[in-house]
């Protein structure tokens, strides 16, 4: 059973459309998995539709329609296909834009003992990163807190740190007040959508020192500012 | 503490109820503007009916304009009223009455063909690349809702927007149609921040009380 839900706040940007795309891409997976929220963002999408059915008309060309029809004509715009997956298939096929085979047969690049990521997509300054992430069955990722927002939305499999339990379709906010350790549950891997809003900083004894040499080498890419996303 | 005065009885609006349909009013028998709505995109889905098309082009083009000049896209405005359009035309087959209300359902190709303009102009940070309408869905893409219960949905939600206080609606309206960050509605109204995003909270948990109602 899915605990772990957006705000709403969240799910009111997604309806309005004024995430990001690599937030919307993880609101979207959530919603996949859980017919709740579904049904709040389609009610939040007919407040949308409430308030644009509002606005004070602003006047088209009068041909403007003509020029329409005719770019519709000279392009031969044919209907759209009717989609019919639903469910989990969906939460699949948008996945598969990056990983057509699925998350079963990517190249999976080690980070930890028993901690994998596959890199979707970084932002151009760097700073974020869209991925997959795999704990193996009982791997504990190093105790870490965040310069900007994580947000995880657990695929397969389960994880649980200092602050719950997490199941597949749950979606987990932690930024720079949330210190964890999250530890795979003992009997499966764990698979997780991951977007990272600025990079991890560790707070381990050893991560401490890992961190000071980051700071040494890299300070612009590390520095705690942190951007208003939304 | 909510003043009567602030509020504002929104079926009271005659302009928010279009386009008319034959027979005003709507008891069960009758058509509501949504469902003529539905009717005409079905129409254009079945028999790609021009006129059905102009009928509709004429009651919405003008709204999605004024859409995309509250969004800031002035002189793009015309560009992406039509993108929308042939949406609309191309996608009329995907739109399922049972499954969501015809102006929702619009408001979501408006909504995703804005996204999509700014994200083709690189003005969206961290790209994914992936369409727009994988990320966020029209809506109807789930299981079918019996349109009678999509209905009672529909008029909740209607009246619970028409009882906000309306600086609360007004705080709603922008994040909605204006796409705007919390601190530039605080710019804008010169409020602080903290009021704006108490009025932003406030609203949410009315509507909530009727977003939250019935769920499976």
């Amino acid at each position: 059973m899915i605990r772990h839900h957006p705000s709403q706040e969240l799910l009111l940007e997604y309806a309005a459309g004024t995430l990001s795309s690599g937030m919307a891409l993880c609101v979207n997976m959530h919603l996949k998995y859980c017919p709740h929220c579904a049904e709040i963002v389609d009610r939040m999408t007919h407040v949308g539709g409430m308030l644009m059915e509002e606005l004070e008309p602003v006047e088209v060309a009068p041909d403007s329609f003509d020029a329409l029809m005719q770019r519709i004509d000279e392009e031969d715009m044919l209907a759209a296909e009717v989609k019919n997956t639903k469910g989990l298939d969906r939460a699949r096929e948008l996945l598969s834009n990056w990983i057509p085979g699925g998350w079963n047969v990517v190249s999976w690049k080690p980070q930890w003992f028993k901690i994998y990521e596959f890199l979707l997509a970084t932002s151009e300054d760097g700073r974020e990163r869209l991925s997959l992430q795999r704990i193996n069955a009982g791997g504990v990722a190093p105790v870490h807190s965040h310069y900007g927002r994580e947000v995880t939305v657990v695929l397969e499999g389960g994880f649980s740190d200092e602050q719950g339990v997490y199941q597949a379709g749950d979606f987990i906010i932690k930024d720079q007040q949330h210190k964890h350790r999250p530890r795979a549950h003992e009997n499966e891997d764990c698979i997780c959508l991951a977007l990272l809003e600025a990079p991890v900083r560790l707070t381990g004894p050893v991560g401490q020192w890992i961190e000071r040499l980051r700071n040494f080498f890299s300070p612009q890419m590390y520095n705690q500012t942190s951007r208003d996303s939304a | 503490m909510t003043a009567r005065a602030n509020v504002v009885p929104l079926r009271s609006r005659a302009h928010m109820e279009t386009p008319q349909p034959p027979v005003n009013g709507a008891s069960d028998n009758e058509m509501t503007p949504a469902q003529y709505l539905g009717g005409l995109v079905k129409r254009i889905a079945e028999t790609r009916d021009r006129n059905a098309f102009r009928e509709l082009y004429t009651s919405h083009a003008p709204k999605i304009k004024a859409y995309a000049i509250k969004q800031g896209m002035i002189e793009f405005a015309d560009e992406l009223v039509q993108e929308v359009m042939i949406n609309i035309w191309r996608r009329a087959g995907q739109f399922d009455p049972s499954k969501a209300n015809a102006s929702t359902w619009i408001f979501a190709i408006a909504r995703n063909a804005r996204i999509d303009f700014l994200r083709k102009r690189g003005r969206m940070s961290a790209e994914v690349q992936v369409e727009t309408d994988y990320l966020w869905d029209l809506p109807g893409g789930d299981e079918p809702v019996e349109e009678h219960n999509r209905n009672k949905a529909a008029d909740a939600v209607r009246d619970s927007l028409s009882i906000l206080p309306t600086e609360q609606r007004d705080v709603i309206a922008k994040v909605y149609l204006e796409d705007k960050s919390h601190q530039r509605v605080a710019d804008e109204l010169d409020l602080p921040l903290g009021t704006v995003k108490s009025r932003v909270r406030l609203a949410l948990q009315k509507l909530n009380a009727v977003l939250q109602e019935d769920l499976i």
